[in-house]
């Protein structure tokens, strides 16, 4: 069972982000009918998933906000800022409620009672045309002429091994008609008497819109007589059922009154209608998109563990290396046939490699409410007006990346609704428009993910970060520093430009865990700043964190992979051995990687790669540059995670070992060292 | 796409013959016979089984002592199974469940309703 919790509780997380987008566009455009469509189907399917899973409290919250959609979707009430508001409170509340297992903590219980009681309220409230007592005639007129079934669903405890899945039958009653599903776990025993391989569970069961009740009985082919039995019934109630009290006091089990039931039924019947309207919609748009009508569109994407992916990724690239050494005997083989089929061979797994690799893409589209969400919240927390618009978000990039990218980049918007975007009385007085704009802009050049974010607020002020700067003791009071490199201080730890910190973006993490964050996925970010005009922020990221473009050093025996972008030059230096060295007009810090690496230091001539980061150069000398290598990336075992300066390793065509130098931990390495030094 | 794998084992070969002509219809299908249970066992140690249909009297391993075997193995605890009979016997039949069987389906059978009964077994659509 634990498996389909771990399933319900996925697409349930997943429903809610798609519920969470929806209201934001509800929340721009009341009247969006599409939206509300949406929504109420939603919640309907959570409801009715969550009750069949015996998620009771999550059942009743969206039973009773599904309600208000349907009010909403009826046209009688308009979606106001009341019920969009109650609608993300929901979303909180569900989302913590999915973490533990439907139980209402102290915490939550508070939440959960406000909810159900506001919804109480707007529903009774005069000025919204319907109240309970309308309703409850409305509903019983809806059900009057209406044919039910109940269903007692009790499977046998060996139901498993006979090779039965108990829930299978929910898939074919959703194909078949409208139900609703209360799960009763009278039956379960106590925790040590509990048998993994046996079913304890049973369901009361209520549905409608099915042909006949064979049709009914169909579904429970597999089960004996005992295990199920289905009962017809009219709209007039369950009376009409065998033991129908019964069936009434064990539904109190649930939480339902009979006037509940009613409700519950009434919104069976109602979904009839509407399900048909939307499938007749589908198919009216398989219509005008596709040339032929009669093929209702597939499912276009499935969900795989990422697991079973990476494990893929990985198989692959070491397919391709063996191909780089089979590249090589072939050859040494002189064999032409042999080494034309090979580089056939070759091109292929390349092919595969790249194949595999996009399975891990996804837009960055995945971002946008999350990111819609915060400006909403913190906007309207801080009395200003924001229009949040993105750009080029079906750009596609790593799972992976885009995972760790959520933190940093809500991390900048934030910053920029709280010190950028003024408040609106203060950009009227500048004659700038008094709602605010922040940009999200994502697109693609060379093999790398741009991704920027924008706003019209105050601009940074390089005097005042520099002034802040020398206050904090981060540089002297004598350095001249470009504007560019003055932007780029908000980066260095220990380094807060507002005034006072507040409880919105100053949490203690600054912006240099961005910059850490952004590093650690290979990539980089950089500010450019007009006063009065505006911020904007640039995040460049690699499309992958598995193949890496590199130069292959060497450095006594050990074989080094430089990534290529962060080098600026090479060239020769006489004494590797100073602490600095001339380039262009700057003496830069020189690295010896002989030092580092803790080999002998030799008293010759070495090659230097010259290595650019953000504002800083340093000069790092090798013996030997040898050639470019794209290189896929495997990480370095648990116990050198955290090398100070490798990073990850690479499985070269000859099948030894290089490994990958990572210029973010080395600068900080060298820093290190440096202070101790002195 | 990846067929299912289905083991029909019948100790006569018309049955099996007309088991295979109604199944070959299905595309997800992919058949294969055995005359008897001992044969029928050679199967689950090499490929994957997805379904077992077996009848229930057949000579050197009938159809008790095959799916008790089977559901005895780690790997097919939980396989459906769905047993042919003849049997009108309700105390067989009982017998049947007892050893944990999925359905059974009364032969002479109507065709529709056992591809029916095959499909729901695998969870097809």
């Amino acid at each position: 069972m634990d498996d389909y919790k771990a399933r319900f509780s996925g697409e349930v997380s997943e429903l809610l982000e798609g519920l969470e987008g929806k209201l934001l566009q509800l929340e721009k455009s009341p009247n969006d009918t599409e939206a509300i469509a949406e929504l109420f189907r939603v919640m309907h399917t959570i409801k009715g998933t969550a009750s069949m899973f015996g998620f009771t409290n999550m059942g009743k919250l969206t039973h009773d906000v599904e309600d208000l959609f349907q009010v909403v979707r009826s046209g009688e009430m308009r979606a106001d800022e009341r019920i969009i508001n109650i609608s993300f409170t929901t979303v909180d509340l569900l989302r913590k409620m999915l973490e533990t297992g439907d139980e209402l903590t102290k915490e939550l219980t508070p939440k959960f009672e406000n909810i159900l009681s506001e919804v109480k309220d707007i529903l009774s409230d005069e000025s919204y045309s319907v109240n309970e007592a309308e309703r409850n005639e409305k509903d019983q007129e809806i059900i009057k002429n209406k044919n039910f079934y109940y269903v007692r669903y009790q499977p046998d405890h060996d139901v498993l091994s006979r090779g039965i899945d108990p829930l299978a039958i929910f898939e074919e009653m959703e194909e078949e008609g409208e139900f609703i599903a209360f799960l009763d776990m009278d039956l379960v025993p106590k925790v040590e008497d509990f048998d993994t391989e046996k079913s304890f569970l049973a369901w009361d069961i209520f549905c409608t819109n099915f042909d006949d009740k064979e049709t009914v009985e169909d579904i429970f082919l597999f089960f004996m007589s005992h295990e199920f039995s289905v009962q017809q019934f009219s709209g007039k109630g369950t009376q009409e059922i065998e033991k129908g009290d019964e069936i009434l006091n064990r539904l109190k089990h649930y939480d339902i009154s009979e006037e509940e039931l009613t409700h519950r039924l009434a919104d069976l019947c109602k979904n009839c209608g509407f399900q048909n309207d939307s499938e007749e919609e589908l198919i009216d748009e398989a219509e005008t998109e596709t040339e032929n009508p009669g093929e209702i569109q597939q499912i276009e994407t499935i969900r795989v563990d990422a697991k079973r992916l990476d494990e893929l990724i990985n198989l692959v690239s070491e397919l391709v290396t063996i191909n780089g050494q089979l590249d090589l005997t072939a050859e040494n083989s002189k064999d032409a046939v042999l080494q034309k089929q090979i580089s056939e061979l070759g091109k292929l797994s390349k092919r595969f490699r790249d194949n595999a690799l996009n399975l891990r893409l996804v837009p960055v589209d995945v971002l946008s409410v999350k990111m819609q969400r915060v400006v909403r919240d913190l906007s309207s927390q801080l009395g200003k007006k924001i229009d949040f618009i993105t750009e080029g978000t079906g750009t596609e990039l790593d799972k992976s990346i885009i995972n760790r990218l959520e933190g940093p980049v809500l991390h900048i918007i934030r910053n920029s609704i709280d010190h950028a975007i003024e408040m609106p009385d203060e950009r009227l007085s500048q004659n700038k428009p008094e709602k605010g704009v922040i940009r999200f802009i994502a697109f693609y050049s060379g093999a790398n993910v741009f991704i920027q974010i924008q706003d019209d607020g105050k601009g940074i002020d390089p005097a005042k970060i520099r002034k802040k700067a020398i206050e904090k003791g981060l540089i002297k009071e004598d350095v001249e520093l470009t504007d560019e490199e003055s932007y780029n201080l908000i980066f260095e730890p220990g380094f807060s430009t507002a005034e006072s910190i507040s409880n919105v973006s100053g949490r203690g993490v600054g912006l240099d865990s961005v910059r850490k964050q952004i590093a650690d996925m290979r990539g980089q970010v950089d500010v450019e700043s007009e006063i009065v005009l505006g911020t904007s922020f640039t995040i460049k990221l690699p499309l992958t964190l598995s193949i890496i473009d590199t130069l292959m050093i060497g450095v006594a025996d050990h074989v080094i992979l430089v990534q290529i972008e962060y080098i600026i030059k090479t060239m020769f230096v006489e004494d590797a051995n100073q602490r600095r060295i001339k380039f262009e007009d700057d003496f830069i810090p020189l690295i010896n990687m002989r030092l580092v690496l803790e080999e002998p230091l030799s008293n010759s001539k070495m090659r230097v790669l010259i290595i650019r980061y953000y504002n800083y150069k340093y000069a790092i000398a090798v013996d030997r540059i040898m050639k470019d290598y794209q290189a896929v990336v495997k990480p370095l075992g648990v116990y050198n995670r955290h090398h100070p300066f490798f990073s990850g390793s690479s499985v070269l065509g000859d099948g030894s070992l290089a490994l990958i130098l990572d210029i973010n931990r080395l600068v900080k390495y060298q820093k290190q060292n440096n202070a101790q030094n002195i | 796409m990846i067929k299912k794998k289905v083991l029909i084992v019948d100790d006569f070969e018309n049955t099996r013959w007309i088991v295979q002509q109604i199944l070959q219809k299905e595309e997800e299908l992919e058949l294969m016979t055995a005359g008897n249970g001992k044969e029928a066992l050679q199967f689950f140690n090499g490929e994957t089984i997805d379904l077992l249909i077996t009848d229930l009297n057949m000579p050197e391993m009938d159809g008790i002592e095959l799916v008790q075997k089977v559901r005895a193995s780690d790997k097919y605890r939980f396989i459906p199974i769905i047993m042919l009979t003849t049997e009108r016997n309700p105390e067989k039949k009982q017998k049947a469940l007892d050893i944990k069987v999925t359905t059974w389906i009364q032969k002479p059978f109507e065709q529709g309703t056992f591809r029916k009964i095959v499909r729901k077994a695998l969870r097809l659509k």
